[in-house]
Order: C-alpha cells, then structure tokens, then sequence
C-alpha cells in the first residue's frame, strides 16, 4: 500500500496539536456498572457529569479518577489520572495519584516510575520521596530507598514519613539499635503514634529483647498519612458525610472502612460526642481495644452518664478480662436507666459467668420483661436455673425453646437435663435422642447427658429389682 | 547467619549452565496435564443466588501412597452445596497412581468417599501400623480414614474421637510429645453455621463474600493427643491453645527454636498469626508476637492464607512463609534461632506476589538446582472490582526461582506453564507423581479442573529423594534430616503438612545440581530426639530409604 504523502501527515499533526478538543474522550464508564450499588452509580454518574461538562479540565479528570478509586476502580482511576495528566503536563499531583494507585494494585516499578515522573515536575514534597522510597524498599533496594528517605527528612525533618522510612531501612539492615533510636525519636514527638510504636517494638525485638505483645497492631489496610495534603485530597472522596454509612459499614464488618470515614468527618470538624461511639465500635472491629477505649473515655469525660458508651466500656473491660469491673458499670447503667434491657441481659450473663447465679436470674428476667427477645438469652436463664437446680422453672422454658429452635442440640440436652430431674426419664430420652440428631450438640454435653441417663436407668433398674418380690 | 556459604555457590556455579537457562529463556517449567493422565475433579463450591462463605475457601489435596506401592497416589476434598445434606453432596475422590503419573479413579468402593463439605486433608499414620491414614477437615465434623491397603479405608472417626465440629482448614499430624505416636493438630477457621451467614458489601458491588472479621468469631484450634490405642483425646485446653483465638487458614509444623520439640505455625486471616512454642510439657505457649512473626515488617496484621517452613538461607533453622491476601506482600520471616525478621523485600517477594491473593504455597527445587524455588496457587475472595464476568475470582498463580542470592525472581510465564492459567486456586500440593525426579504439582480449583502440573524445566539438575521411615514402616514426620554438600549444611524436614489444606508427598526430595552422588553421610534426627547416622555414598536420581535403627547408631 502507498504511504501518504509527508505533507498530510504533517497537516494531520497540526490539527491534532491545535484542536485538542477533538481528541477529548468520553470519560470512562465500568462496564459492568449494572451490578453495582445503586449509591456508587449515582457516585460516578454525578462525577462523570462534571467531566463531560469540562472535558477540557484535569482536575475533573482526576477527581473522577479519586472517586473511581474510592470504589475499588483502580483501572478505571488510572485511565482518568493519565488524562488528567495529559491535559495539565505540569501538574505533579496526577502522575503522584498515578503512583499511589498503581502501587496499591502491585504495580510497583510502574508506580516507581510515575513517582519520578511527579518529582520532576515537583521535586520539593517530601511524601513523594518517602512513597518512592517505600517502592524501592518493597523491591529491596535499600540504597535508593534509603536515598529517598533521607532527601524527605532533608526537605522537612518535621515529616515522620523519611525518619520511619529510614528505620525501617535500618531494621531490614539489621541495624535494630539504628532503627530503635529513630523510632524513639519520633516517639517523643507523639508517644501515641501506632505506627512509631509498633517500629520501636519491632526493633527493639530484634535487638533480642523480649517484646509484650500488647503494643498496637495495625490493620492491614492502614497507611499512615502524616502531613500529606495530596493525599488527603484523595481520601476525601472515600468520605461521604453520612453517619448512617459509618453505621451500616460497621453492621456489616467493614471496621477499617467505616473507621475511614469516621476519620475524614473528624478532620471536617465532627465532634466527639457525634463521632466516640462510632470510633469505638471500629476500633472494637479491628481489635484495637486501647484506642476504643480511649474514645469511650473521652466521651465519658464529656458525658458521664452516657449510657451507651458505659455499655461499651462494660464490654471493653470485659474483653479485657475484668469482669467484675464491667459488672460494676452495667449496675451504673441500669441504676441510670432501668428500662436499658440490653444492660439487664449483659449484667445477667456477666452475673452467670461470675459464678453469681441466684443474682443473675433478676436480672435476666428483667431483660426479658423490657422485651429483649433474643434466644440464647432464655436459654442463659434456662441454664442459670440448671445449676441452681430449679427444674420445674427451667423445663417449660426449655420445652419452649426445643419447639421454636428444634435444630439445636444444646437445648434438647438441657431440655433432657431437665425432664430428668423432673422425674421424666422417658421423656429425657427423647430429647436425649433428638440432640444426638442434630449435628452441633456439644459433645462434652452430650457425654455428661448420656451418662446421667445410663445412671438414672441403672438407678431405676436397680430399684425395680429390689421393689421384686424375691 | 545468613550469607550463603561459599560451598553452595561452587555447587551452584558447577550447575549454572544446566539450571539457569529455563527462566532467563522463558521455557515452560510445567506443562497442565490433569485430564489427559486421568487426574479429572472439580472442587464444587455449590454457589448458586447466596454467598456462603465457605464457597469461596476450599478445597484440598494430599499426595500419599495409598497402596504402599512406592508411587504417589491423589485423594482430593470435595464439597458441593452447603445448605445440601451430607448424603446429596458428591463425595471426595481418591486417583490410584497406575504407574508414571498415570491415574485411575479409585473412589468406587474405597471407603475415602467422605461427604463432608470439605475443605483440606492432613496424611500421617494414625494408628501406628505403617500406613498414611487420611485426616479430612470439613465445614463440620470432620473425618479420620484408616488406611487398610489396596486404596481401601475405613471411617473410623468416633472411635478416635476427632470428629471436630467446627469449621477447619489445614491440619497437621504431629508427635508434639514424643511419645512415637502422631498426634493431630486441626487449625480452625470461623464459628459459622448457616443461620450465621450475614451478607456483605464490597465496593462498588452490592453484595459478596464476607472476610472473616465480618463475622467476629474467630475460632480455636484443636489438638488431639494420640492414645497410642487407637484413640484420641482432645487435649485443646490443656495444652493452652485455648488462651488465644484466631481466623486459623495454614498450619506447618517445626522446631523453629532448635530446642528439639516441634513447635506449631498457624497463619490466621484477618489476626495475628501464632507460634506455638512447645513447652516440653505437653503444653504450648504463643510466642508468635514476642518471636515476630505475628505482623508484618512494619507491625501490620495480614491475611495469613498458606505457609511453609524451610532452611532456605541454609543457616540451620526453618525460615517461615506466609502468603496472604491481595494488596499485602508474602511475608518471609527469617528464622535466627527461633527469633523472626520480615525480610520479605530482600529477599524478592515485596512486590511481586502483592497483586494476587495467595492460598496454597509452597517451596521446592522444582529446576534440581540446590535452591528451593517456590510456588503459589492464586484466587481471589472478592469479586474483581472492574469485571463481573462469569469468573470473577480466577487469577494467575506465580512461580519463583530461587537463586544464589537467596532470592526468589519470577518465572515467566507466568505461573511456569505455556499457555497462560487462570482459576481460584487452592489447596495445593507437592510431589514427584511420575518419578523422575521433577517435583510435580496438584492444584485444587474452586469450581474448575483440578491442575495437575507435570515438572517439565529443561536441563533440570540431578536429583535425590530420602524416604525416612520409622520402624513400623510409617514417614518420620517431624525427623530432620541433615547432610553437607561441599560446606554448606543442608537441613529438611520430613514434612507433609504445609501450603493451604493439603498433604504433600512427605519424602526429602533435593536437588543437586551437577553432583551425580551424596559422598558423606546423612544424619536423621528423629522425632524423639535421638539421631542416627547413615553413611554415604547415595547415587543420584534414586529414592534411598533411610529406616530407623538400619545404620550404625553414633
């Protein structure tokens, strides 16, 4: 085939380099977007919306890309960081969200390269450095790694971002006493820091001290911000100022999400009281028992007779292990507030597990009466009853029970407890024989009910050869 | 110490031109031939409308000679669906290897038709007669299958009392107290029934699989002693593995502190991993915090899926590995006498596995050259954000080289085989099924064909296997085994317990490079503690069998 002759694809050129709306793309759409939430639809249709009204703009480009990546879309992010980019060549924060983004879908090298692609056209920020130090420390190349962190520390030794780099460095050197001095450094700038923490004990562990293992975890999806306003940037756009989110996300497990969330309304100004509870029950999500109750505290301080937040300190210290103190509160809360049946039925087993049995039963009838219909509470009361050997109280209850949740072998073996002690043994055999059908009777309960039954028949057998006329 | 000595680079540059050639070149290093060697199963997740969560975590493998015939046979966990009844699930399928990794399905009449909805399987001999029983984990109770010859076993679950309840994934056989028996270690998941499934949402999708912490009931593990009569009791509580929870997905088992007890590594998902370091006393303690390898280099928990222990950097100790969840890098854990360092970017794995979720994994010298190289069985969790098609979940599974530098450095292509796979991945396990000398791998993929990768690196290096058996004829699991090859001290375990829900083939399998024999001699340290001795030389590319009491005690 004949090329075209040179003057045309010159004329070509032209047109492309002065009509750059004709290269203007429609902004993308996931293909799939039928099957996703109907909020994250409405997200990106909105977000779309903007672009197509100034197609022209980088930073509608990229904050469709931020809101893409919110959601999960990464690919579809990086399309629209790389026409934000395209669009305003001189902006460094398009190639740095190009980076961050294809870091965080394993893109290392790729990101590396973006990263240094933002640094010539910004040279000065100090987070670029320490994330391009974090890439060449994730492909194990100390030295330029170690180069970066230092230019961040060199740009603003205030940034915690280069010194946790370096230690970090230091600590796969196997430099720990290096590491430790760094990270005791910036503990005195804040002795609360997780992460500061967490490289103190690790170095400090590889010096050969024994290490506690209380010190804070972090989740696995927490990447420390410190004084990055470019990325704050980004995290905005996973925030929706919707408490009920917040609320749904930590319903459905989602604690680092929700925690998130709850983080961006406090940076807009949400005030403890609005926030503890929520921050308390993510932090309860993630294992971080200290930081949620340190939020109950807080709130405790403003608001002393919150009951809320004393039922959540209640199960705090519980977890913690003193359950005597969280015994002590739960009285508060119901002292406070007599109709918190919640309160009743957490003070009732708390009561059970301490061994306080005829306290215990009050208290779970009081739950009950104010309407906490919850089975594994009755059944509680039913096993409370057992041990104070009231059985008439107990069987009806567990009869109840066995009808309204007759796949649960537990309650057939209590309920056989019960018929036994009533003077029923045909009828403890049979509920005997219905828990042994079901698949999740306790086996520890099973054994201890079919030995009761094989002595009270023995006991039976054995009468009923005495009471024989010789 | 953790350079290298010099002995295994002379070894290594004797090799070089035999080893190095298939990654640098691109060639294959596995060719996917499960259907044509009659090796055909498709773990059944039973997904229709609902998302059960144990859909998306299952199932597994175990290589073991059923027969005790010498070749490796294939007994694979099946599911089907989770709200069925036993009775309407398909059962576990047992392949009868009929010579150079050739299979029969066997599962007709074999008594290994367990109909659990399952998910791993340990191999070890339960009661002592020299055959490889079959420990199979389910979603419920599980199952303990008497090896009685001729690819025949008996359920005989209730008699040992080790029918756990609750949810498990990888077990272990393990002689925790030295007392010749194996005792059993069951890794638990989550407390989860039916009534308990909750939906969950992942961005942007309306409705998907649930991670464990979604739940907030994480589980305990169990420990079964062995009886030595044929019966087990559970020992859990009074062992201490009742003082600490966790989302329990892989287990391996070794003396990570060279105390001479074997110790129990379990990766949980979602938590802390835990190190339970064995007390002497029938009892353990979690060390995993305090010994470092609860978290990740910078203090972060990560979703520990399947692990493995070895003396990679041949410094005398099982270094750990942890694979874990997309977004999260492996964790390496270099082991310097029982304390751990994440060491995971230097020594390759940093970046490179982040993209894939990780399940079954394990290291081998799958190119002979005296390095172990690693494999990893991939698939995700959650739906791909960006694609909703029809395998939402399937993804590449990777292969590493393990070079002189102590690092591991992809193969391509990608995941060692011509044409490119992709599946949810696995338990996964590892053996040579057609013995010649290549380690092979069987991949178990959620609701696909079922991989059976036949080692095919070119110019692979020579090898040799030790088979260790104790006196009644059983594998020494737990006996390590320990030689020098020019200077450099190799240490391996006899091992089948390890990577994701899987048993492996349990033999010592080396490679050696250029080297055509073992000159020295070959230590055994047997479970018990005591060692023997015995002596050299052992001819290259021949399974040597080294029994108990067959040499000259030192």
């Amino acid at each position: 085939m004949a090329r075209p002759p040179s003057w045309i694809v010159l004329f070509a050129g032209f047109v492309l380099v002065a009509c750059p709306g004709r290269e203007r793309r429609e902004p993308p759409l996931p293909p799939n977007l039928e099957s996703f939430d109907a909020r994250v639809v409405e997200r990106i249709q909105a977000a779309r919306a903007k672009v197509q009204a100034d197609p022209g703009h980088g930073g509608a480009w990229a904050e469709l890309g931020m809101m893409f990546a919110s959601e999960r879309l990464k690919n579809l992010a990086l399309d629209c960081y790389r026409e934000a980019a395209r669009l305003e060549p001189t902006q460094p924060k398009w190639p740095y969200r190009q980076a961050v983004t294809l870091a965080q879908i394993g893109e290392t090298s790729a990101a590396m390269s973006a990263m240094q692609r933002s640094l010539e056209l910004e040279d000065s920020y100090p987070p670029s450095h320490a994330r391009l130090g974090l890439y060449h420390l994730e492909l194990g190349e100390l030295e330029s790694a170690e180069r970066e962190f230092r230019r961040a520390t060199v740009l603003d030794s205030s940034y915690p971002g280069g010194w946790v780099g370096l230690a970090r460095v230091a600590l796969q050197r196997d430099q720990a006493a290096e590491a430790l001095a760094l990270a005791t450094r910036l503990l005195q700038t804040d002795p609360e820091d997780r992460t500061f923490r967490q490289l103190a004990t690790l170095a400090r562990s590889q010096s050969g001290e024994v290490v506690r293992g209380d010190e804070p975890v972090l989740g696995a999806d927490e990447v420390p911000v410190w004084n990055d306003p470019w990325e704050l940037e980004a995290r905005a756009f996973r925030q929706k100022p919707d408490m009920l989110r917040v609320g749904k996300l930590l319903q459905q497990g989602h604690a680092a999400e929700a925690l998130l969330l709850l983080e961006g309304e406090r940076a807009r100004g949400a005030s403890v009281s609005d926030t503890a509870l929520s921050f308390a029950g993510a932090y309860q999500g993630l294992e971080r028992d200290a930081d949620a109750l340190r939020e109950i505290e807080a709130l405790l301080a403003l608001e002393p007779d919150n009951t809320a937040a004393l039922v959540l300190k209640a199960q705090l210290l519980d977890d913690g292990g003193d359950l005597e103190a969280a015994v002590a509160l739960l009285e508060r809360v119901t002292t406070l507030q007599p109709t918190h049946g919640g309160a009743f039925a957490a003070k009732a087993r708390k009561l059970a597990q301490l061994g306080q049995h005829e306290a215990a039963v009050p208290a779970f009838q009081r739950a009950l009466e104010l309407g906490v219909n919850d089975p594994e509470l009755r059944f509680s009361l039913g096993q409370t009853w057992i041990v104070l050997k009231r059985y008439p109280e107990a069987r009806p209850l567990f009869e109840a029970l066995a009808l309204e949740r007759p796949e649960h072998g537990d309650t057939w073996l209590e309920l056989a407890i019960a018929r036994l002690r009533t003077k029923d043994l045909a009828g403890a055999d049979q509920a005997f024989e219905r828990a042994r059908a079901t698949p999740n009777a306790s086996p520890r309960l099973l054994g201890d009910v079919q030995r009761a039954l094989a002595a009270a028949r023995e006991r039976r057998e054995k009468k009923s050869a005495e009471d024989e006329p010789r | 110490m953790t350079h290298l000595r010099l002995g295994t680079l002379t070894l290594l540059a004797a090799c070089a031109g035999c080893c190095k050639s298939a990654s640098e070149t691109g060639a294959p290093w596995f060719a996917e031939e499960a259907h044509a060697r009659g090796l055909d199963f498709s773990w059944q997740s039973g997904h229709a409308q609902k998302h059960y969560f144990p859909e998306i975590m299952g199932g597994g493998v175990a290589l073991l000679d059923a027969e005790q015939d010498g070749d490796l046979d294939v007994y694979l966990v099946q599911a089907g669906s989770s709200v069925a009844a036993p009775a309407e699930r398909p059962p576990n399928q047992l392949f009868e290897n009929t010579g150079g990794g050739r299979f029969r399905d066997a599962s007709a009449g074999s008594g290994a038709e367990d109909r659990g909805y399952g998910m791993g399987v340990a191999a070890g001999d339960a009661n002592d007669d020299g055959r490889t029983d079959l420990y199979v984990t389910n979603v419920g109770p599980n199952a303990l299958l008497l090896n009685q010859g001729a690819c025949t076993f008996r359920d005989d679950t209730e008699r040992a009392g080790v029918g756990d309840p609750a949810w498990s994934t990888s077990a272990a056989f393990v002689d925790y107290d030295k007392d010749g028996d194996l005792d059993l270690y069951v890794a638990n998941y989550i407390r989860w029934s039916l009534a308990d499934e909750i939906t969950c949402y992942t961005k942007p999708h309306p409705e998907d699989y649930c991670s464990p912490n979604s739940y907030a009931a994480p589980a305990q593990d169990t420990l079964y002693r062995n009886e030595g009569d044929g019966r087990f009791s559970d020992v859990s509580f009074a062992a201490g593995l009742r003082a600490a929870y966790g989302n329990g997905l892989g287990v391996v088992c070794a003396d990570f502190d060279g105390d001479g007890w074997s110790d129990v590594f379990v990766a949980n998902d979602g938590m802390l991993n835990q190190l339970w370091h064995n007390r002497h006393d029938g009892t353990f303690e979690d060390l995993g915090v305090s010994s470092g390898c609860a978290v990740d280099q910078d203090g972060r928990k990560k979703a520990g899926m399947g692990t493995h222990a070895a003396d990679v950097d041949f410094d005398g100790d099982e270094d750990l590995l942890v694979v874990n969840l997309a977004g999260e890098s492996d964790s390496f854990y270099r082991n310097d006498g029982g304390r751990f360092s994440d060491r995971t970017p230097l020594v390759g794995l940093g970046a490179a596995s982040r993209p894939f979720t990780r399940f079954g994994a394990g290291f081998a010298d799958f190119d002979n050259d005296g390095f172990l190289d690693l494999y990893e069985a991939n698939g995700r969790v959650t739906r791909l954000p960006e694609d909703s098609g029809p395998r939402p979940f399937d993804e590449p599974n990777l292969l590493f080289r393990g070079t002189r530098a102590g690092k591991f450095e992809e193969v391509h292509p990608r995941g060692g085989t011509r044409e490119p796979l992709s599946a949810t991945s696995r338990g996964t396990a590892f053996g040579d099924l057609d013995g010649d000398g290549g380690v092979d791998v069987v991949v178990v993929n959620r609701d696909s064909p079922a991989y059976f990768l036949m080692n095919r690196v070119p110019e692979r290096g020579h090898w040799i296997a030790f088979q260790v058996r104790e006196t009644n004829g059983r594998d020494a699991l737990g006996a390590v085994l320990a030689l020098d090859l020019d200077g450099t001290n190799v240490r391996r375990t006899v091992r089948s317990a390890y990577s994701y829900c899987a048993a492996s083939d349990p033999r010592v399998h080396l490679g050696l490079g250029a080297r055509t024999s073992i000159d020295g001699g070959v230590s055994v340290t047997w479970a018990d503690g005591s060692e023997e001795r015995f002596t050299g030389p052992f001819a290259a590319s021949q399974v040597h069998v080294l029994g108990r009491g067959q040499s000259v005690k030192r």
